[in-house]
């Protein structure tokens, strides 16, 4: 389990993507913010579970609902925010914009667009980490209507015949899209039926950080001591809808309320370190966090978006 | 600002010299860029030379009446604070490079704007020695290429052709490499011009549409209103573009097609520039009568045998459709299979003649805005019907534009034929490396003495142009000769 | 210099690159071959048609890895350990085969560096066979790379000869973007000139396989060879032809193409991927819209028909253009 520093740390990623992506919630509504927007709320605990084992030379595969995972991951919430908002100063320079947010510098090699897309790359990145000796590892995250992609089994079937440093983690949170994960997962079962591919494969409460965080402190273990890939399932549904306008129609009436009573990752985190952390400090991260939100989002606003001739610029390192 | 020469300008493909013909400004006189200097003619045009720049005319250095080469001074321009002598020293470290002007011309006439006066220029300096196919490329970029420069294929090939020195030439593509548009701009901006010459197609420009099958109407009317022929529809006789299809694209280009309209274009006067054809065809003709030493043999021939057997044959068979001329082409392959000397060409660089084995016979064919000369291949081996039909078919396509560069460029001989306008005599100009070309006239009545009593035959004059290089007097004469032999005896064609 | 196979080139080329960077590694199904078997620790196959022969015996199991028959995990390993480090070589096997893997290359690998930023940087090959030919069917004879040249951010290349084959795989090793390498089947056994040490030819690049004045021919791969065919007959007629092989497709060489288009106003384009939509249209409407003065005659394609590869050798030397339909195209386009 980490320290007292390391848990305010951890609360404090959490906090950052909690209101981060509520903010958006409301910001999205004036229709300065182009495209769509997936929102990560409810399933804070689990990027931030996972990513708080990671360093910056370990790589991450995200989802479209990646915002979560860029920022457990250490990207810099201007620049999200910028890109968001598809302005020059953003992480991608306006061209990529939410489902693209990257920071290969940070070890973020995007949210991705594409449905299962993230486990191959990871496949990839932890080929490299083998083949240099980097000692890195990587994970891809990939949501529950991704997991019955054939590319995800590729990879982790590439995984365990390569013995690669990878592990995958799926985050079921509920819904594909705007169907159940007990509709379309067959074997009902993301964690069992991973395991049929020859690698250990666990499932845990995702709104529980300390689940989620002992679970990957085992996969990591063995992943850089050389024994190969891991899954871990983590359980958390998702607040908002599927994309930002979905009417939710395939919620029941009181679901989400019953969520945000009940299931709140931070606030199971705050009842669990009671005592173990002043409530001044906790105090002092929602106030600062509060404040770089809102800093955030001046800035996006204020910077230009990029200019027409960026268009043209960087599809080949040179042509 | 400093001191700035003002040169004779190079207008034109060809232009080589140029005479001054009179200065609009006087020494001492400001002027802005654009403002007319003075009057230079050529042998072609006379034109305006506007300012390249803002100045003070200084110093005048040539006269009317003077010829100069391309690029030569003509005049200095300097600020008024620079005094005479810098101006002095600037002249004197020129001068040692300046070309040697040339003497003056006669017949000065000073010229009017409006005027084109005849001209006779005449230069004391000969052509440049050893000029390359293009006489457009400047000394600057003169020379030969090493491997190690990075070219298109067809960069390097013009380079081997016009003698240029690509190190000279910036490359603006991937790694520097140098392309064809980058040699053409090396060559301009060194104040040359390109000819770019396939062997196998005549030179198009950019922008020229003189292929275009138009009625002469057509043409100038496009020509004038800045129409490209290759725009119009073609809804005149013979497929060609006439008057109505120039007229519809002139309505839709309205204002522009006005625009369009070249200053000067008073009524009853039109501007025709060149075109690339007769720019082709002035150039190797004119090639043609300054290199080859031209003299002309003449000789009458009585046609009545050949006119009767033309008139049996086309009885007999119809579907013939003989002519005089198809018959002459049949005489003129035999004649110059028993005088070979004259079925050859002459390459005056390598002083080879090159005779052949069989008579590649160019004709002469009048087509929309100049010449051509289609081939008849080995025409000593062809029946009369080959001969007419081929005739036919090429003239045609001739007419239509339509001929492969393979049918009109080559040939060992030619043939010109003036009868049907009712000429009775001509001098041909020999088509280049040919050695010689036959020009006959019409078949006419004429009162000629016979066995000592004056009677009507029907004959014809021929005039044999040879490049007495290569081709004697007796020689000439021996052609003729025996070609006199095959058209009086024509029974001697099927032999 | 000696002579060389296409095939030989090829694996010279991936040989002297690994040797050079040991960032270079190659992945695909049976490069190596043997892994899992009885045998024990063989080399089984070398790659199908032998191309990668040798190499894990040099190189080992760390820098010659044979996957699981997974194209998509194949292509998404190469795409995430490209921009994460290394200089991957898959081998696709056969081109016919990027439908079951193509969102790695043609979403994520193609794109990676445009949607960051211009913070990736993805120096990945993908190698495959294309071509019909050796009545290999209708899946396995394709020539995708006309599909591939049209997303943006991939680079296409298409050799000829070994020598080019040589020079634009150590290119395209080199390469800092994500290189699609298309190696014409029926061309593997093809000798010719290769210099023994490494070398490089830039892409975009054409060469002229012959120069002419009276006709353009434009070909790729395996075409190129009967355009040289139907020059060579056609000059001893006093036709002077110039065969165009612009090597890659995408970058294009355009300016070589263009110049030979305003030099003999006469083109024909041969091209085996596509009836429809392929290079050869792609080249033609570029000689339409910038070289269209400089034709004297409407442009000239020859392409197979629009229909799968046919099966049965009757069958399939009719689909494929061959010397025959070039110079009949070629008659056309000098009486035009």
């Amino acid at each position: 389990m980490p320290d007292k520093h390391g848990l305010l740390k951890a609360y404090r990623k959490m906090r950052e993507i909690r209101e981060f992506e509520e903010r958006l919630h409301v910001e999205n509504t004036t229709g300065e913010i182009p495209g769509f927007l997936h929102l990560y709320t409810g399933q804070e605990a689990i990027a931030v579970g996972v990513c708080e084992h990671l360093t910056d030379r370990d790589y991450i595969g995200s989802t479209h609902r990646g915002h979560g995972h860029c920022i457990a991951k250490g990207c810099d919430l201007n620049g999200m925010m910028a890109e968001i908002y598809g302005k020059e100063t953003g992480l991608c320079r306006g061209k990529g914009g939410s489902m693209h947010i990257a920071d290969l510098e940070r070890g973020m090699l995007g949210a991705n667009a594409i449905v299962g897309g993230a486990p191959p790359l990871a496949v990839g990145a932890a080929l490299s980490a083998k083949t240099l000796e980097t000692g890195g590892v990587a994970v891809s995250f990939t949501g529950d209507g991704g997991s019955n992609q054939g590319l995800v089994f590729e990879a982790m079937n590439m995984a365990v015949v390569l013995q690669l440093p990878v592990i995958f983690v799926f985050e079921n949170n509920g819904y594909g899209e705007g169907t159940g994960h007990d509709y379309a997962v067959g074997s009902r079962d993301i964690a069992g039926r991973a395991a049929g591919f020859g690698l250990p494969a666990v499932k845990v409460d995702g709104t529980d950080f300390f689940a989620v965080y002992g679970a990957m402190e085992t996969a990591v273990a063995r992943a850089r001591s050389r024994q190969g890939p891991s899954v871990i399932e983590a359980v958390a549904m998702r607040w908002h809808g599927h994309y930002e306008g979905d009417a939710m129609l395939y919620r029941a009436v009181g679901e989400v309320a019953e969520l945000r009573a009940n299931h709140d990752p931070l606030a199971l985190f705050l009842k669990r370190v009671e005592g173990v952390i002043p409530q001044e400090d906790i105090d002092a991260v929602d106030r600062e966090v509060a404040q770089a939100i809102d800093e955030a989002v001046a800035r996006a606003r204020a910077a230009n978006p990029p200019a027409a001739d960026q268009v043209f610029t960087d599809v080949y390192v040179d042509y | 600002m400093s001191i700035r020469p003002i040169e004779v300008p190079k207008w034109g493909l060809t232009m080589e010299e140029g005479t001054l013909s009179r200065w609009l400004i006087e020494a001492g006189q400001p002027f802005s860029k654009g403002d007319e200097l003075c009057e230079i003619e050529t042998s072609k045009i006379a034109n305006a030379l506007e300012a390249p720049f803002d100045g003070v005319l200084r110093r005048i250095l040539v006269q009317p009446g003077v010829t100069l080469p391309v690029g030569a001074l003509l005049a200095v321009a300097a600020p008024t604070e620079v005094d005479d002598a810098a101006i002095d020293a600037w002249l004197a470290a020129r001068q040692g490079a300046a070309p040697v002007p040339m003497s003056t011309t006669d017949a000065v006439a000073p010229a009017p704007a409006a005027a084109m006066p005849e001209r006779r220029v005449v230069s004391v300096n000969p052509a440049p020695q050893g000029l390359p196919a293009s006489a457009g490329v400047p000394a600057a970029l003169r020379g030969q290429t090493t491997d190690s420069v990075s070219a298109t294929s067809h960069a390097l090939r013009l380079a081997q052709r016009e003698e240029i020195d690509l190190s000279r030439v910036c490359g603006s593509g991937r790694d520097g490499r140098i392309s064809v548009a980058d040699i053409e701009q090396a060559v301009q901006a060194a104040g040359g011009q390109l000819l770019m010459q396939n062997p196998s197609r005549p030179s198009v420009e950019r922008g020229d549409d003189s292929a275009v099958a138009a009625t002469p109407i057509a043409r100038r009317l496009a020509r004038s209103g800045g129409i490209d022929l290759r725009d119009c529809r073609a809804t005149g006789s013979r497929g060609r573009v006439c008057r109505a299809d120039v007229e519809a694209l002139m309505g839709r280009a309205g204002a522009s097609a006005a625009a369009g309209q070249p200053a000067g274009q008073e009524s009853g006067r039109f501007e025709q520039p060149m075109s690339a054809m007769r720019r082709t065809i002035a150039a190797r003709l004119q090639s043609s009568k300054q290199q080859a030493p031209h003299y002309r043999v003449c000789m009458d021939m009585d046609l009545e045998g050949l006119l009767e057997l033309k008139d049996t044959l086309n009885r007999a068979a119809p579907a013939l459709k003989l002519s005089v001329n198809d018959l002459m082409i049949k005489a003129a392959a035999h004649a110059l299979m028993a005088v070979p000397q004259l079925n050859a060409q002459y390459d005056a660089q390598r002083q080879v003649v090159t005779r052949f084995a069989d008579a590649d016979i160019a004709v002469a064919v009048a087509i929309d805005g100049g010449l051509i000369t289609p081939i008849i291949p080995a025409a000593n081996r062809r029946s009369l019907a080959e001969i007419s039909d081929m005739m036919r078919d090429l003239v045609t396509r001739a007419q239509a534009g339509t001929l492969r560069p393979s049918e009109f460029q080559g040939g060992s001989f030619s043939i010109s034929n003036l009868g049907m306008y009712g000429v009775s005599q001509f001098d041909a100009i020999i088509n280049p490396p040919q050695v010689a070309i036959l020009a006959m006239g019409a078949a006419e009545q004429r009162a000629v003495v016979r066995d000592g009593e004056i009677c009507a035959r029907r004959q014809l004059t021929v005039s044999l142009s040879s490049d007495h290089r290569v081709i004697d007097g007796a020689l000439a004469a021996t052609f003729l000769c025996e070609l006199r032999r095959l058209v009086e005896t024509p029974a001697l064609l099927m032999v | 210099m000696s002579i060389k196979s296409f095939r030989e080139a090829l694996n010279e080329a991936l040989w002297q690159e690994m040797e050079r960077d040991h960032r270079v590694v190659l992945m695909g199904e049976d490069i190596r071959g043997g892994n899992g078997g009885s045998a024990g620790e063989v080399e089984a196959y070398g790659g199908v048609l032998g191309v990668t022969k040798g190499l894990w015996s040099r190189f080992g199991s760390s820098r010659v890895i044979d996957t699981p028959i997974t194209e998509s995990a194949l292509l998404g390993m190469a795409a995430g350990s490209a921009v994460t480090g290394l200089r991957p070589v898959a081998d696709l096997m056969f081109m016919d085969f990027f439908g079951v893997s193509h969102d790695m290359l043609y979403n994520q690998a193609a794109k990676f560096r445009y949607m960051f930023g211009g913070k990736a940087r993805t120096p990945m090959v993908v190698r495959g066979m294309i071509g019909a030919g050796y009545g290999a069917g209708a899946q396995h004879s394709q020539s995708p790379y006309n599909i591939f040249a049209t997303t943006p951010g991939l680079k296409v290349v298409v050799p000829s000869s070994p020598y080019d084959a040589k020079g634009l795989l150590i290119q395209a090793i080199r390469d800092d973007d994500p290189v699609v390498f298309c190696e014409h089947k029926t061309l593997y056994k093809l000798e010719g000139e290769v210099p023994d040490e490494p070398y490089t030819i830039p892409f975009g690049t054409a060469r002229y396989t012959r120069e002419g004045d009276d006709v353009t021919i434009i070909a790729l791969a395996a075409m190129v060879q009967q355009a040289n065919i139907v020059a060579d007959k056609l000059a001893a007629e006093g036709i002077s032809v110039e065969v165009v092989d612009p090597r890659t497709i995408s970058p294009l060489d355009e300016q070589s193409i263009l110049e030979s288009v305003e030099w003999t106003g006469r083109v024909v384009i041969v091209d085996e991927s596509a009836a429809r939509v392929g290079f050869a249209h792609d080249v033609a409407a570029l000689i339409a819209s910038r070289g269209f003065h400089a034709l004297k005659a409407p442009i000239e394609l020859v392409t197979p028909p629009h229909t799968p590869v046919p099966f049965a050798p009757s069958l399939e030397q009719a689909w494929v253009p061959n010397a025959a339909r070039i110079e009949a195209a070629v008659r056309k386009v000098l009486e035009a």
